[in-house]
């Protein structure tokens, strides 16, 4: 391989090398050999790698399961990148601080604590491994460096005495980066990598909710004052989430026309009847309303529950599997959504719905995992999606919209002027290719410790020893 | 002597003998996976474990504190062959971030599970709690490029009491489709 050295080029005029240089830390690369920039960008990286490896205690390697799920989430995600002369690595870090980081040159580093946190939530993985690749793909590092490095301003007036892939600057360059990376490469670079991030978790199949998941735990774990580690240095976390629940919509598609109202009619369309929402899909539990709150038959216990005591209730639905109740209640004049488990706890309560206007009906993904709901309001009603993980919601029926009806088919709702239907964005689960089996062990039984004490025994709290 | 006595010393000694020669034979429960792929005799002792099952793992704990059944169900494999998706497993469970001190007892030899060609080995290996397991493996590729395998794990000084167990599941052992 030839390297090119900028020493190579003295006698050569400034300006074309500028221009070299100028051109290759573009986004779009335009020779097919390597430019100067890129391989600046690569030596800075490997050259950093070892360091930020040994910081962070050294590389941890996965148990096989994990290693394989990791590697298949990554996989996919470096497949839809756009920078095709970077090659991604994905190296684990043996440190139980929360942290992700990436270096320039298509170095991706996690942490076992952050991995630990994520348990094994895809889409959290997805997001944190595609806003660490997002970094790389807009050169956010390589360009932190030259600006702390003054070289973009050398550049830009044509100093070409200095030779960049010198180990005398790719030292610098080097420290550099490693004190740049304790602070983030800056708040701009943050939020684009947070949009781009989430693009690519989008395109490689992963839910776009996984980001707002990760900085809802960011923002939790900044209350509990856990090792956040580098995401205490980004932008403050309430503002990224923000930004990334208002792209949640941009993902769904315009709306398409299915039936015109004239055929709508004539189809006499069956909506999720009242009936099929409100019995238990597993036939154990009877709700009614009670006066206030719910009145629950449980025939299996053959006892009557109260449940949401303290709410004036307006609508229940059970979601198809019948592992959730979806309710819809009135509290301090104003209607909240509430899912409950068939324990009866609660398990989310929305905020403030009244920028949609009032909530009338809903109905569940046949996943369970998001509910459409239907509001109306003076301006026009309108169909808001929201998540069971998350307390966000956002507007897919465009201007106008009701009678949410969610089936395998995608979610259908009513205009004046016919039936409309969206495909949600397409979820595909993390398949591990050519899997191996599993190799379990048993887990310890959280037995009580019985203990004689003369003629009565004594039952001890089961002891958990974290390994 | 008298008779009887001679008559009820034969009959204690029959079913002495019986007890020795034939433990638990008889003793189980016919089980049957949830998605309908294969059926087995599972001895009476062992006790299924609903929370740690799924459609494609069926997960079963017996008497001792390591003894351990489970059948799983896996989703395409690349391999030719059992032996082919044995060796592979094999390798990268003895490989770093696999199993712990790994060490094959006994190498991948073919075998036949119910009219399906299958591959079986046997190796060791420490758990997370420092206790030497011993873990019998059978690797199977179901027809559609489906991988299967079955496996019955115990403490080193235990394992080879479950002798009768595997014989019991194996010999029972049923595909479904």
């Amino acid at each position: 391989m030839v390297v090119l050295r900028f020493s190579t080029f003295k006698k050569w005029p400034a300006l074309l090398v500028l221009l070299l240089l100028l051109v290759s830390l573009g986004a779009e690369p335009i020779f097919a050999a390597p430019t100067l920039a890129e391989q600046f960008e690569k030596s800075l990286g490997r050259g950093a790698a070892p360091d930020v490896i040994k910081q962070y205690g050294g590389e941890y390697i996965l148990p096989l399961p994990e290693r394989l799920w990791l590697e298949e989430i990554f996989r996919r995600l470096e497949a839809v990148t756009e920078r095709s002369e970077i090659e991604y690595t994905l190296t684990v870090l043996d440190s139980q601080q929360w942290n992700a980081f990436s270096l320039p040159g298509g170095y991706i580093f996690i942490t076992k604590g952050l991995l630990k946190s994520i348990g094994g939530d895809e889409t959290k993985a997805a997001a944190v491994l595609g806003h660490e690749i997002a970094h790389v793909e807009k050169k956010h590092g390589v360009n932190a460096v030259l600006r702390q490095m003054g070289l973009t301003v050398l550049l830009e007036v044509g100093v070409f005495w200095l030779d960049l892939l010198s180990a005398d600057v790719l030292r610098v360059a080097s420290a550099t980066l490693l004190q740049l990376l304790q602070l983030g490469w800056g708040r701009e670079a943050e939020f684009e990598a947070d949009a781009l991030g989430q693009d690519l978790a989008v395109k490689a199949g992963f839910d776009a909710i996984g980001p707002v998941l990760l900085l809802t735990d960011f923002l939790e774990a900044e209350d509990e004052d856990l090792p956040l580690g580098v995401f205490r240095t980004h932008p403050n976390t309430d503002k990224r989430r923000e930004r990334l629940v208002s792209r949640l919509s941009s993902f769904w598609p315009e709306p398409s026309l299915v039936w015109e109202r004239s055929s709508l009619e004539s189809k006499n369309i069956r909506r999720n009847s009242e009936d099929a929402g409100r019995s238990d899909p597993r036939n154990r539990f009877r709700v009614e309303f009670a006066q206030r709150g719910l009145r629950i038959e449980d025939t299996q216990q053959g006892r009557f529950l109260q449940w949401l005591a303290d709410y004036q209730i307006h609508d229940f639905r059970w979601s198809p599997q019948g592992s959730y109740l979806a309710v819809v209640a009135e509290q301090n004049y104003q209607r909240v959504l509430l899912v409950l488990d068939r324990q009866g706890r609660l398990l989310k309560k929305s905020s403030s719905l009244s920028e949609f206007g009032q909530l009338e009906e809903f109905c569940w993904s046949p996943r369970e995992k998001m509910l459409a709901l239907g509001f109306a309001a003076d301006q026009g009603s309108s169909v808001v999606v929201t998540y069971l993980q998350a307390d966000v919601y956002f507007k897919v029926s465009g201007q106008e919209g009701r009678h949410p009806v969610w089936t395998e088919e995608g979610l259908g709702f009513a205009r004046r002027d016919g039936w409309y239907r969206l495909l949600p964005p397409e979820v595909i689960p993390v398949l591990i290719p050519n899997p191996v089996p599993l190799v379990l062990q048993r887990k310890k039984s959280l037995l009580p410790t019985l203990i004689r004490e003369g003629d009565s025994i004594r039952l001890t709290r089961p002891a958990l020893s974290l390994p | 002597m008298a008779g009887g006595e001679v008559l009820r010393r034969a009959v204690c000694l029959l079913v002495l003998f019986s007890f020795v020669f034939f433990p638990s034979q008889a003793l189980g429960f016919a089980f049957q996976d949830p998605t309908g792929l294969y059926s087995t005799v599972i001895p009476d002792q062992w006790v299924f474990q609903a929370h740690l099952s799924s459609d494609s793992l069926v997960v079963f704990y017996g008497a001792g504190e390591q003894s351990l059944l489970y059948f799983e169900q896996l989703d395409l494999v690349e391999d030719q062959d059992a032996l082919a998706f044995g060796q592979r497993s094999l390798e990268l469970f003895a490989q770093e971030g696999g199993l712990s001190a790994y060490q094959l007892e006994e190498p991948l030899s073919a075998l036949d599970l119910a009219g399906v060609e299958a591959a079986s080995c046997l190796y060791s290996y420490e758990s997370e709690g420092k206790i030497r397991l011993w873990e019998y493996r059978i690797f199977v590729v179901l027809p559609g490029e489906r991988g299967f395998s079955l496996a019955l794990g115990d403490a080193e000084e235990t394992f080879f009491e479950n002798r009768a167990v595997l014989e019991q599941v194996l010999e029972n052992w049923r595909w479904l489709f």
